[in-house]
């Protein structure tokens, strides 16, 4: 064999083992990346995952089958949108997540675009203190991963982990992520008074709004309003007490945000006295600051019939 | 490329460069074949092994001992696979080019005595500070004392150039001290096993890594005492966050890397010994494969030495 052969030989094999692994990944089509997604149902499989699974989703799934996305740290994940009969929304909320890493999804379901109409912004100082990408997921180079690569295999064996296990996903079609199932357990009143305590202890540095991140909600917005999407977005509804407590600084973020958004936009508040009896009731957390099964279906219909007023 | 290693002397590089040819199938292939086994080494093993390592060195208040062993040792591997790799890289661009770099390493953990080692790990380094350190300081010439004198600045200097940080200095130390004590024991003439004598060497070398990664004097002991007076012995909280899937696919890569290590053959010998081509036809297509799908997921990927 000549050198050449051996060089020719070599590279031709590679190439076609390369092949053959995105033709059979391409086959399982787990992200819904190939074809026509409509009608497709797909669900992350765990909190690890769900950056790289929503990011995916946001080629083909989701703007293939959803028509508006909520958008939001864990406190907007819990929301379920399989409760709203007449819409298709889709929740790219992200665990953990901040305006950064959910522009990058914006950006690229609007990128390819077909039927998103509006978005649901969760507004709340988690998603302002910090900025930047958390993970290295969450960028191109996640399309091609899909198409093979070891997270992909390590995906599949947490997968059929899973599947082996017999635990379900806590994830549905839409995004939700059912984490109230273990939050349930929580004493609340103690997480409450807990994080009364750390901010007296400890001040309201976590408050901060970190210039980047209002920069990347800004381009949020103004992506929305250049493609003709609607915005909604809610001041989440902390529980009274500790509302209460950093008032003055809730209120500097108001007045921080609000300037991103125009009069088409809406914008509301839900700790203003209307809602009052919801953030006092602690029946609605099952934490300091997550809402409970039951707050967040008040919630998820609370925003609906904000929906239903612009949208008709 | 030429930054980090390997360090290239201008009379060695230049003439080289003067006389480019144009492209030839053997070197061509010779070039790839090292290439790609320094991209292995790199993406697959480096990059598996530096996950362990990372979660040990971020985490050493709590090591156990077979925790503080798997750290020490991912690192010890990591930094090995990663620099020989990146070297492998640039040596075989180079060969593709005609240019033919020096090689850095000579299957280092092989070594039997700390001599040897540094005959073996980072040549050109060793090299150039033999050259322009140690012998313009006197080298042996100037009597037994000046020699550990010369030998520890040496080391020291060496530590220091990886970075300014005092963890560094005393890895240099170290090495310096082991070079002297070498010398003594050489003097007395006695003979140690070979197996010891690798075993020695390797845990020493081990062990020294431990002060070369830490980012403090503190986490560094903190690993040894896991290693050598454990609160526990298998613990098991530290590496849980790497998910099992990681942790499956770092024991077959960790038996790679270790058949790597005690292979006869290294990248060197690799192309030198070029005979059986249609083997090495399905070894090359499958080091590529291989490296692309590491290369294509989301794990950092940055070079250890590019800090250094």
């Amino acid at each position: 064999m000549t050198f050449r052969q051996f060089l020719t030989k070599s590279m031709a094999l590679a190439v076609i083992g390369l092949l053959l692994i995105v033709l059979v990944t391409g086959s399982l089509n787990e992200f819904g990346l190939m074809g026509d997604a409509t009608g497709l149902e797909r669900e992350p499989i765990s909190r690890d995952w769900e950056r790289w699974a929503k990011y995916l989703y946001t080629y083909n799934y989701i703007p293939a089958n959803f028509e508006g996305l909520i958008l939001g740290p864990s406190l907007a994940d819990n929301l379920n949108p399989a409760l709203l009969e007449n819409r298709r929304i889709y929740n790219a909320s992200i665990n953990g997540g901040n305006f950064t890493e959910l522009r990058l999804l914006v950006e690229n379901v609007i990128e390819h675009n077909q039927k998103v109409k509006y978005l649901i912004i969760c507004l709340d100082p988690y998603l302002t203190k910090d900025s930047g990408r958390k993970t290295g997921f969450l960028s191109q180079r996640d399309y091609w991963s899909a198409l093979g690569s070891v997270d992909l295999y390590r995906y599949y064996y947490d997968k059929i982990r899973n599947q082996n296990k017999g635990s379900r996903s806590y994830y549905n079609k839409y995004g939700h992520y059912d984490f109230n199932r273990y939050k349930d357990r929580q004493d609340v009143e103690k997480a409450i008074n807990a994080a009364l305590n750390k901010n007296r202890r400890w001040g309201t540095d976590q408050f901060r709004v970190e210039e980047q991140a209002r920069r990347d909600l800004k381009a949020i917005v103004n992506l929305a309003h250049q493609n003709d999407i609607a915005v909604f977005a809610y001041y989440y509804p902390r529980p009274y007490e500790i509302y209460d407590q950093n008032r003055e600084f809730y209120e500097e973020f108001h007045q921080s945000l609000d300037p991103i958004f125009n009069d088409s936009d809406y914008v509301w508040d839900f700790n203003t006295p209307e809602y009052e009896s919801f953030t006092r009731d602690h029946s609605n957390y099952c934490d300091h600051c997550h809402l409970s099964r039951q707050g967040a279906e008040w919630m998820i219909k609370e925003i609906e019939k904000r929906l239903n007023a612009k949208l008709k | 490329m030429i930054v980090s290693g390997p360090i290239t002397r201008y009379n060695y590089l230049v003439p080289q460069l003067q006389e480019l040819r144009s492209l030839n199938s053997e070197n061509l292939a010779k070039g790839l074949c090292v290439f790609c086994i320094g991209l292995f080494k790199k993406v697959v093993i480096a990059d598996t092994l530096a996950k362990l390592a990372t979660a040990g060195f971020d985490t050493t208040a709590q090591l156990s001992m077979i925790e503080g062993w798997v750290t020490s040792l991912s690192y010890t591997g990591q930094i090995y696979f990663d620099f020989s790799g990146y070297t492998d890289m640039a040596i075989g661009v180079a060969l593709m080019l005609n240019i033919k770099l020096p090689f850095n390493f000579n299957s280092p953990y092989k070594a039997l005595n700390i001599r040897d080692f540094w005959s073996r790990w980072h040549i050109t380094l060793t090299k150039f500070l033999t050259d322009y350190l140690y012998i313009p300081l006197g080298g042996s010439r100037e009597g037994e004392l000046k020699t550990y004198r010369n030998i520890m600045i040496t080391f020291i200097i060496s530590g220091f150039w990886h970075g300014a940080n005092w963890t560094f200095v005393f890895w240099g130390f170290l090495h310096g001290f082991a070079m002297i004590i070498q010398r003594l024991w050489n003097k007395l003439g006695l003979e140690i096993p070979r197996l010891l004598a690798w075993f020695i060497t390797f845990n020493f070398i081990n062990v020294t890594w431990v002060f070369f990664r830490a980012a403090t004097f503190t986490d560094a002991v903190r690993v040894l005492r896991g290693m050598f007076l454990p609160l526990s012995l298998i613990g098991g909280s530290v590496f849980s966050s790497l998910g099992m899937a990681s942790i499956w696919l770092t024991i077959p890569i960790a038996l790679i890397s270790v058949m790597l290590l005690l292979s006869k053959q290294n990248s060197n010998s690799f192309t030198r010994n070029i005979s059986s081509l249609n083997r090495k036809t399905y070894i090359l297509a499958i080091l590529v494969i291989v490296s692309v799908l590491f290369l294509n997921s989301s794990a950092p990927k940055e070079f250890i030495y590019n800090d250094f």
